[in-house]
């Protein structure tokens, strides 16, 4: 009975089997709930709807995911059933209705389920609607010993009793694949590494090559981007899709043979996951251009929208305000000609008596008037304060480079706390730009 | 903005007068309400100075309808300040209206690639990620408005390729609230798109929307299959801002709505893509997936606008080089912005034709007649008095004595010097502007690096100030140009020959000269080089390096000698021109006219100091109250006395005390200094003048919180806490 599915879905057979006997059978009364758990991109939605179609049980379907709220889900359970059991009357009537709490939706569904057949409501993801409470989930597991010819299936991510309140509900899990079962399931439909024309027969060899290569390079994949990111199937798969042409080009170049994977992918190493394979697992947005890294030099820093003189001064000073201690302020950033050697000795000593480096402790909060300070002891020549630095500090925060974490009533007070909000690369690189060494002025 | 309250504006007294105390009129008062004030800034009065202020002029502002003042010490005709009024006017409004056109060109190039972005977006590029564009907008957070306003514009109503919810960070404060915006900006009817929504409906019979929550995003599915093409546009103005546990929620949101909706993601990011990737965590970073847009860099729509607005031949009014160079290092430092420089323009012409009565001048340019009508006596003897006037007519006395004379004695004389002079200085700018964009050019071929460092406006001030042609900068530039291979000199000529310019005819001349012998040359299978462009001999040791000279010197050819003569006059011609062109301003007679400059103005107006000027009157009161017993303004440190007002005796205390103050301790200091001899006698606390005394220090010290210099601790009794420190 369930073949055609164990072969779409390969390595689920239990799962796959488990469900169409809990639910299917036309003999046995289906539990009022069901319990499918395990972690993202194992095949829980995918194959319980999968199943239920098969098995053409009618089932109305909530992604809680889609929720704003908990009343949206209770009003889209109750609308999708008021679809599945009424599709075509009774618009005005159904659509009214809006149930506000879990009881309230178990009343309307009392009312609106027939008595006899079978009907299964499912709830994907409901433990991951931000509003919903503990009681609530109970509540709607329950729904199912109300109705007698309703079943629940939740979907969750993990399974506990505690989590519903029922004491041993029947559940399904669903574990997560491993290197082995990603790389057959992914195998299911491989991409082809020549296009297709219309004319040209799809051989069967061409298929075989398309399908070894694919298999190939997603258990590379797994093996250098497994313990990173790529755990899972989605993840992996989205990796591959977005290697995958620039592994093949050479082959479509006519340069390699589709059996040198290793050469291949060596290749793809070299060109695409230069830097590491971690900053690449980081996955941009944007399809990174092949040739980055020779177009930034190229262009250098003059393409880059730049922030106005002072507002690199005062990012700087925050950024020393936070991660210097204020009463060492006098040895950094005294003018006296003496404070240079001072500041060495000083700095020799302490990095042998404190253990943690102060950057790992984070930023600490500081006071504005202390970021002023620091910012006229950096500046080359002082200047006046202003408008226009208030405008400044205004700027910086709304692009949250600083942030203020004290509440006080005015922004530019100054007792209010602030704290800088960027690492030290982007500092460093801004205080380069205006011949600033942040390095020299920082606490080790 | 009402007359009454911009009367301190008044930056030509400002410089003799210490302060100055505001009393409103009781029609000032009553103008004050905010309804009113509305009405008054709609007329169209300009923000402007005043240089008297008496009750008279501000009948003459209700009479005339504008508020400049009679100048030339009340000599002045009412035609001419009517006149003055009009020139402003007329010449800003142009010059407002062509920037305007510039900075809507400005972005085109963004918009339209967003645009197409938007149309192409689909499942079948992106699958099941989200489209998302970042756009790249630089941190100028005044323009982003405008930029996400343009995009609305560009997508909804001229392309019409679908809706766009703007949202800001003041939207995020939750989820829902989110959502509601979204959709109440997708499905609220707007002009343009909704066309057929009408039929749509009607067809359909009845309505069929069902009551759904109004946070809901299947509301919008259903908008949707009444709009079928239309893709649902969701743009962030300020990524950064927005609270980063609501942007997640909402792209998860999104991103499960997608088979339904086509909903596409854009996001503003004013720091750097690194950032905003830092932020995100990856499971969100994930779903999206699109292309990055960059808006132009503030110096290329900087140097778009100064061209238009400044260099233009139609701009008649020009920057003088020191009110240029504060602008433009305010712009450096501290704006970055193009729309504050404009700003800053519009102060310049404001305040050169409310201030200087021979503005008037530049109204009536065109015609001699106007001009002989409009200039009365006195403006005859203001001109008489111009800087610029003594030299024009020293210069004229060794060749034309009689001439000299005329213009000293003759008004009529005079005024045909001054139509001819303004024809000079108008002549003078647009030969400038025609040599900087020659120059440009050229520098921008020979030494890009150095095009890069200097934009224009820059090399304006620069060349303004004189012996712009004695710097190396420019040194630099004809040397180089001399060394350049042959082709890359006949590229030069080839662009500089199409600029307009006096030398355009010559310049094509030698184009063609060297493009005739490069061909000839080409035909033996070698390149032209002229003898600049041979290696340096003072690399190699003397004697060797001429050796290989001399060999490479007889290896050239007939043609290549001929190159060389040419390469040689161009540049000296170029040079010659250069040389002429970039004389400094100053050597015209009326340069005052038609080049604002005076710097303190905007140096003092754009950039209030308000922090420096309350520490400066609390610490030196005198320098404010002008009077005498508040100590000679000579001796600065020295300051504090007993008759200085009382907050400023504590607030000079208040600067020697450590970051910890008792309370005790600052009222002994204050009490003796504020009785001086009297402090040492005894007294008991029913003393009426002690009382008083104490009084005066509570004051002072509320008022020294009231400005947010202390507060009281909270961890030690009767001490207060020292938060401001001076100078910062
Ligand atoms: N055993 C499997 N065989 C084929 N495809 C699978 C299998 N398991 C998961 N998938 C695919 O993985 C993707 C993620 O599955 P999904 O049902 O969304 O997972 P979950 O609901 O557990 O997060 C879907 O595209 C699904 O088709
Ligand atoms: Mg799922």
């Amino acid at each position: 009975m369930t073949g055609p599915l164990e072969s779409r879905f390969p390595c689920r057979e239990r799962q796959i089997n488990d469900l169409a006997a809990l639910l299917c059978q036309d003999d046995i009364p289906a539990p009022p709930v069901l319990v499918l758990y395990g972690t993202e991109a194992t095949g829980k939605s995918t194959i319980a709807k999968a199943v239920l179609d098969e098995f053409e049980v009618p089932y109305a379907y909530v992604s809680c995911k889609e929720c704003v709220t908990a009343r949206h889900v209770f009003e889209k359970a109750y609308t999708s059933c008021d679809a599945l059991i009424a599709p075509s009357n009774g618009e005005d009537k159904g659509r009214q209705v809006r149930p506000d709490s879990v009881n309230a939706l178990a009343g309307q569904l009392q009312k609106l389920i027939p008595s006899s057949g079978k009907i299964v409501l499912v709830l994907d993801a409901v433990d991951k609607q931000r509003e919903m409470t503990p009681t609530m989930l109970s509540g709607l597991a329950r729904i199912g010993e109300v109705i007698k010819n309703l079943t629940v299936i939740m979907i969750v991510t993990v399974s506990s009793t505690r989590l519903l309140n029922i004491s041993e509900p029947p559940s399904i899990h669903f574990p997560a694949y491993n290197k082995e079962e990603c790389v057959k399931i992914l195998s299911l439909n491989p991409k082809s590494i020549f296009e297709v024309d219309e004319e040209d027969e799809y051989s069967e060899e061409m298929e075989q090559e398309d399908r070894w290569l694919w298999a190939q390079c997603c258990s590379a994949v797994w093996d250098i981007m497994g313990k990173y990111a790529a755990r899972n199937l989605n993840a992996l798969k989205d990796v591959v899709d977005e290697l995958w042409p620039s592994l093949i080009q050479p082959i479509v170049d006519n340069e390699y043979g589709t059996r040198d994977f290793p050469k291949l992918f060596n290749r793809l190493k070299n060109e695409k996951l230069r830097n590491s394979e971690e900053s690449y697992v980081s996955m941009q947005i944007t399809r990174a251009p092949v040739n980055t890294a020779t177009d930034a030099t190229s262009l250098g820093p003059n393409r880059a929208h730049d922030l106005p003189y002072f507002s690199k001064y005062l990012l700087c000073a925050a950024y020393l305000a936070s991660f210097n201690t204020a009463r060492y302020d006098t040895r950094y950033f005294s003018k006296l000609a003496e404070s240079t050697g001072k500041r060495k000795r000083v700095a020799k000593r302490r990095n042998t008596s404190r253990q943690l480096n102060r950057k790992h402790l984070g930023p600490r909060p500081f006071q504005l008037e202390r970021m002023l300070a620091i910012f006229q002891a950096i500046l080359p020549s002082s200047v006046l304060s202003s408008v226009d630095i208030g405008s400044q500090i205004a700027t910086l925060s709304s692009l949250r480079l600083i942030r203020k974490v004290s509440n006080v009533a005015s922004a530019t007070d100054a007792s209010s706390k602030w704290r800088v909000n960027v690492g030290y690369e982007y500092v460093k690189v801004v205080g380069r730009s205006v011949k600033f060494d942040l390095e020299t002025h920082l606490e080790e | 903005m009402d007359n009454d309250s911009v009367l301190n504006d008044d930056s030509g007294s400002l410089e003799h007068q210490a302060c100055y105390i505001y009393t409103p009129t009781s029609e000032a008062l009553s103008l004050s309400t905010p309804k009113k004030r509305r009405a008054a800034s709609s007329s169209r009065t300009p923000r402007s100075k005043r240089e008297k202020i008496d009750s008279k002029n501000c009948e003459i502002v209700g009479a005339r309808g504008h508020g400049f003042p009679t100048l030339l010490r009340d000599l002045e005709d009412e035609d001419a300040v009517n006149a003055r009024y009009e020139a402003f006017q007329r010449l800003w409004r142009d010059v407002e209206r062509r920037t305007d056109d510039v900075l809507a060109q400005v972005n085109d190039e963004t918009l339209q690639s967003v645009s197409t972005f938007v149309s192409k977006a689909s499942q079948d590029v992106y699958g099941e990620k989200l489209p998302t564009g970042l756009i790249l907008t630089g941190p100028n957070i005044a323009a982003h408005g405008v930029l996400f306003q343009q995009i609305e514009t560009r997508i909804q109503s001229v392309d019409k390729r679908g809706r766009v919810a703007v949202l800001t960070s003041k939207d995020s404060s939750n989820l829902k609230n989110v959502l509601k915006k979204i959709i109440r900006c997708i499905t609220e009817i707007h002009d343009g798109f909704d066309d057929e929504d009408d039929i749509v409906e009607a067809k359909m019979g009845r309505n069929v929307k069902p009551s759904r929550y109004n946070y809901d995003p299947e509301i919008i599915h259903d908008w949707c299959s009444t709009h079928l093409d239309a893709k649902v546009v969701v743009a962030v103005q300020d990524t950064e801002a927005f609270d980063p546990a609501v942007l997640v929620e909402l792209i998860s949101i999104l991103h499960q709505y997608l088979p339904k909706i086509p909903f596409i993601l854009l996001l503003g990011i004013a720091t750097s893509e690194d950032i905003f990737y830092e932020k995100l965590p990856h499971s969100t970073i994930r779903l999206l997936r699109g292309d990055r847009f960059d808006v132009q860099r503030f110096e290329e729509s900087m140097e778009q606008v100064f061209e238009e607005a400044v260099l233009s031949s139609q701009s008649i009014l020009k920057l003088g080089p020191r009110v240029s160079d504060v602008i433009f290092e305010r712009q450096k430092d501290h704006t970055r912005s193009v729309a504050s420089f404009v700003m800053a323009l519009k102060y310049a012409y404001m305040s050169h034709f409310y201030a200087n009565s021979l503005s008037v001048i530049l109204g009536s340019i065109d015609s001699e007649e106007a001009l002989n009508t409009i200039l009365s006596d006195a403006h005859c003897e203001a001109i008489r008095n111009l800087p610029s006037f003594k030299p024009f007519v020293e210069a004229k006395i060794s060749m034309f004595p009689w001439r000299a004379r005329d213009l000293i004695t003759s008004n009529k004389a005079l005024k045909s010097a001054v139509f001819t002079a303004s024809q000079e200085c108008q002549r003078y700018s647009a030969n400038l502007a025609e040599a900087i964009n020659l120059f440009r050019k050229l520098q921008s071929i020979v030494s890009p690096q150095q095009a890069n460092e200097i934009p224009t406006y820059e090399l304006y001030s620069r060349i303004l100030w004189g012996e712009f042609t004695t710097r190396p900068a420019f040194r630099d530039a004809m040397l180089t140009a001399k060394k350049i291979s042959s082709e890359k000199f006949h590229t030069l000529l080839t662009t500089i020959s199409e600029l307009p310019s006096q030398l355009s005819s010559e310049l094509s001349a030698a184009r063609n000269k060297v493009q005739e012998l490069q061909s000839e040359k080409a035909a033996k299978g070698s390149t032209l080089v002229s003898e600049f462009a041979l290696p340096d001999s003072h690399r190699t040791t003397v004697k060797s390096g001429r050796v290989r000279l001399d060999e490479q010197k007889s290896k050239m050819t007939s043609q290549d000698t001929e190159y060389h003569k040419t390469v040689t006059s161009t540049v000296q011609q170029l040079e010659a021109y250069f040389k002429d062109k970039f004389k400094p301003y100053t050597n015209l007679f009326l340069h005052e006219i038609f080049f604002y400059d005076l710097k303190s103005p905007h140096s003092q107006v754009f950039a209030a100091k308000p922090r420096p000027s309350v520490e400066r009157a609390l610490s030196r009161p005198g320098d404010y109250l002008g009077c005498e017993c508040c100590g000679n303004n000579d001796d600065e440190e020295a300051g504090m006395s007993g008759s200085q007002p009382y907050t400023a005796i504590l607030y000079q205390l208040y600067l020697e005390s450590p970051a910890l103050i008792g309370v005790y301790d600052l009222w002994s200091a204050f009490r003796v200094v504020s009785l001086g001899d009297k402090a040492d006698q005894e007294v008991d606390d029913e003393d009426e003048e002690e009382k008083e005394l104490q009084a005066q220090f509570y004051r002072a010290l509320a008022e020294l919180r009231y400005l947010g210099l202390v507060k009281y601790s909270k961890k030690k009794a009767d001490h207060l806490v020292k938060l401001a420190w001076k100078g910062l």
